[in-house]
């Protein structure tokens, strides 16, 4: 549910993220982000991460952006997904996996995570299927995961540091 | 129900292609592991790239279509490719392209950008589009099964693009703020300085808006470039993935068939020669920088050019890779740098040769010292036969695996097209590295990579650059015109 809740949160433009801060409100620049980056997105081990990267406008308080974040997160744990938008999530999460299979250095890397952390390569055959069963529900509750208790946000201003590198 | 049935379909592809993958080691039974062995197996000897089987067919509007079958995933990659970029750019327009090429993504006659972006999302794709020096480039990759879907949009975004008001305002606005965070990179400054003293008055010395070719840029002129440009006889449209190639011509023709062709010819070709000599270090000034930016840059070649294999050798053993001399000297020997880089980029009217380094102020002049001494001295020796085996074999090897997913060989054939080459050649450059000698490197680094041929651009603070700088060349400050 979280690998869908991210992709629909903050992959592309159809994403809400981008639509919300880019497209509607005009506060950002760009926004990207993933489910657990820094390990293999649907395996790893331990605790995971939800990552969220936004470049906004000159002038614009971060406190504004958090906000609007919180309110795309909070209408997807109210209002849910719609059964077409969540189809069309899929595809494109499927899209996403296969072409992380292309290169034969990443498809030993996928093979070589999901063994180590699911005991089996058999893991990346069964993600597919795994990913198919993802509810509205789901995503419903696993956006109210993404609670202001367990987040550590970051704001980075160029101007204030000055010239120095 | 009907997007259940690519899923299935797709999960089945991936059973077959990941029972391929897994070797049988890992699913059978546990025994005691060979001994690691004590010396790495030699290099196998390299063999030639068997080009893709392309069926090329042009349509009656004059679009070109070149269509890849390729098994592996189930995804397909749609790219079209239109000659002409930055350069078609008026001189008071510096970068428009770019701005042209992100308003494609916002919307058509008959759809908005964010209708655009769900259909491909269900395809399972996104829109990528993107332009260059010589070029400007709509893309998407998606599931197989989506082909109709993938062709028809990147259709509708090149013939009918709409820049509506509101969307060419926000483009206009992040593209500001963009160029004011990229501003704040001493390395990009220092390149963006690069190409000015390196292309003088040729197009190629700008690759990216400014300022006030942002604020200029008006939904009208956007239109009027777009009909003038994007037009289907200077066009190649590339299908790369699992596909039937006779299935995909018919879609082709069925979504570009329409497409009407423009009526101008595109201006010819105008070969970037070495802008006026001079050997001054123009130093951008960035006040308290306690590091500065050294970029040597001069103008390089096209990969049609016979020398061309022989310069992608010298650069390796240059500056190219992480073995290479600029990167041992300046980093493991010495510590000035953390990532110093050479590149020698191919362009059709004049690619670009260039070397830049970030270092601590104290060693600037050190560090330009030892890199006009590497640049002198590939020029004047010859490389030793394990330097150039390593080279060789390195570029060879990264040739290869830059060519492992649909869209990198779409990207690669796009390149062709742009050069004026056709598929077959797609396996030229490695046939060419295999011949490089070292007399042909020193030859090379001799005409392209001499310290005579570069020019300089620091960016720094402005007292310690002249302090460090000032015994090997004279400086001047660059005037600010931003």
């Amino acid at each position: 549910p979280l690998l869908v809740l991210s992709a629909l949160l903050q992959d592309g433009r159809a994403s809400r993220f981008y639509r919300g801060l880019v497209e509607g409100r005009e506060i950002a620049t760009d926004v990207s982000g993933g489910f657990n980056p820094f390990q293999s997105a649907a395996f790893y081990e331990g605790t995971t991460m939800f990552l969220t990267k936004v470049s906004y406008r000159r002038g614009v308080p971060h406190e504004k952006v958090l906000a609007a974040l919180d309110e795309e997160i909070s209408s997807i744990a109210k209002k849910g997904v719609s059964e077409a938008e969540l189809s069309r999530l899929k595809t494109r999460i499927l899209a996403a996996l296969y072409a992380g299979m292309e290169s034969r250095m990443e498809l030993a890397v996928e093979l070589a995570e999901a063994t180590a952390f699911d005991g089996a390569p058999d893991g990346l055959l069964t993600l597919p299927a795994r990913i198919a069963a993802v509810t509205p529900n789901d995503v419903k509750r696993a956006a109210s995961w993404l609670s202001k208790e367990a987040r550590v946000v970051i704001v980075k201003k160029p101007g204030e540091e000055g010239q120095k590198p | 129900m009907k997007t259940r049935r690519p899923l299935f379909a797709s999960l089945a592809s991936l059973a077959s292609l990941t029972a391929l993958a897994v070797p049988s080691l890992l699913l059978a039974e546990k025994k005691e592991p060979a001994p690691f062995p004590k010396e790495l197996p030699k290099l196998a000897a390299e063999r030639p790239l068997s080009p893709p089987a392309v069926s090329a067919k042009t349509l009656g509007n004059g679009l070109t279509v070149w269509v890849v079958n390729r098994r592996g995933v189930p995804l397909v990659n749609v790219t079209l490719v239109v000659k002409g970029g930055r350069t078609l750019d008026e001189k008071d327009q510096a970068g428009f392209s770019n701005l042209l090429a992100e308003g494609l993504k916002e919307g058509t006659a008959t759809k908005t950008g964010a209708q655009i972006a769900d259909t491909l999302q269900g395809a399972g794709a996104e829109l990528s589009t993107g332009a260059g020096s010589d070029s400007i480039a709509v893309s998407a990759t998606g599931v197989a099964e989506k082909l109709d879907v993938l062709l028809s949009t990147v259709a509708d975004v090149a013939a009918h693009p709409a820049f509506p008001k509101s969307a060419v305002e926000r483009v206009k606005a992040n593209a500001l703020e963009e160029l004011a965070t990229s501003e704040t990179d001493p390395e990009f400054v220092a390149v963006r300085s690069l190409r000015r003293q390196v292309y003088g008055a040729h197009p190629y010395a700008v690759d990216s808006p400014t300022k006030q070719s942002i604020e200029r840029t008006t939904p009208e002129l956007l239109r009027r470039e777009a009909a003038r440009r994007l037009v289907p006889e200077r066009a190649l449209l590339l299908v790369v993935g699992e596909v039937e190639p006779e299935n995909a011509s018919r879609l082709a023709a069925a979504a570009f068939g329409s497409w009407a062709r423009g009526s101008e010819a595109l201006p010819p070709a105008r070969a970037a020669t070495p802008a006026r000599e001079s050997r001054e270090a123009l130093v951008v000034s960035r006040p308290g920088s306690v590091q500065s930016v050294l970029a040597f840059g001069g103008v390089g070649i096209s990969r049609t050019d016979p020398e061309a294999a022989a310069l992608e050798v010298a650069e390796a053993i240059y500056g190219g890779a992480f073995s290479s001399r600029l990167v041992s000297n300046l980093r493991e020997e010495k510590g000035y740098a953390y990532s110093p880089y050479a590149v020698a980029r191919s362009a059709p009217q004049g690619g670009l040769i260039a070397t830049v380094a970030a270092v601590r102020n104290e060693v600037t002049g050190a560090a330009a010292s030892e890199i006009l001494y590497e640049m002198s001295r590939i020029a004047t020796t010859d490389p030793s036969d394990e330097e150039l085996e390593r080279a060789r074999g390195h570029q060879i090897g990264s040739r290869v695996l830059s060519l492992q997913s649909n869209a990198a060989v779409a990207g690669e054939l796009a390149d062709l097209f742009r050069n004026g080459l056709s598929p077959a050649d797609i396996g030229k450059p490695i046939e060419a590295l295999t011949k490089v000698t070292a007399k042909d490197v020193r030859r090379v680094a001799k005409k392209h990579l001499t310290p005579y041929a570069m020019r300089l651009v620091v960016v720094g603070d402005l007292p310690a650059v002249k302090e460090e700088l000032a015994p090997i060349v004279p400086i001047v400050e660059e005037k600010v015109e931003r």
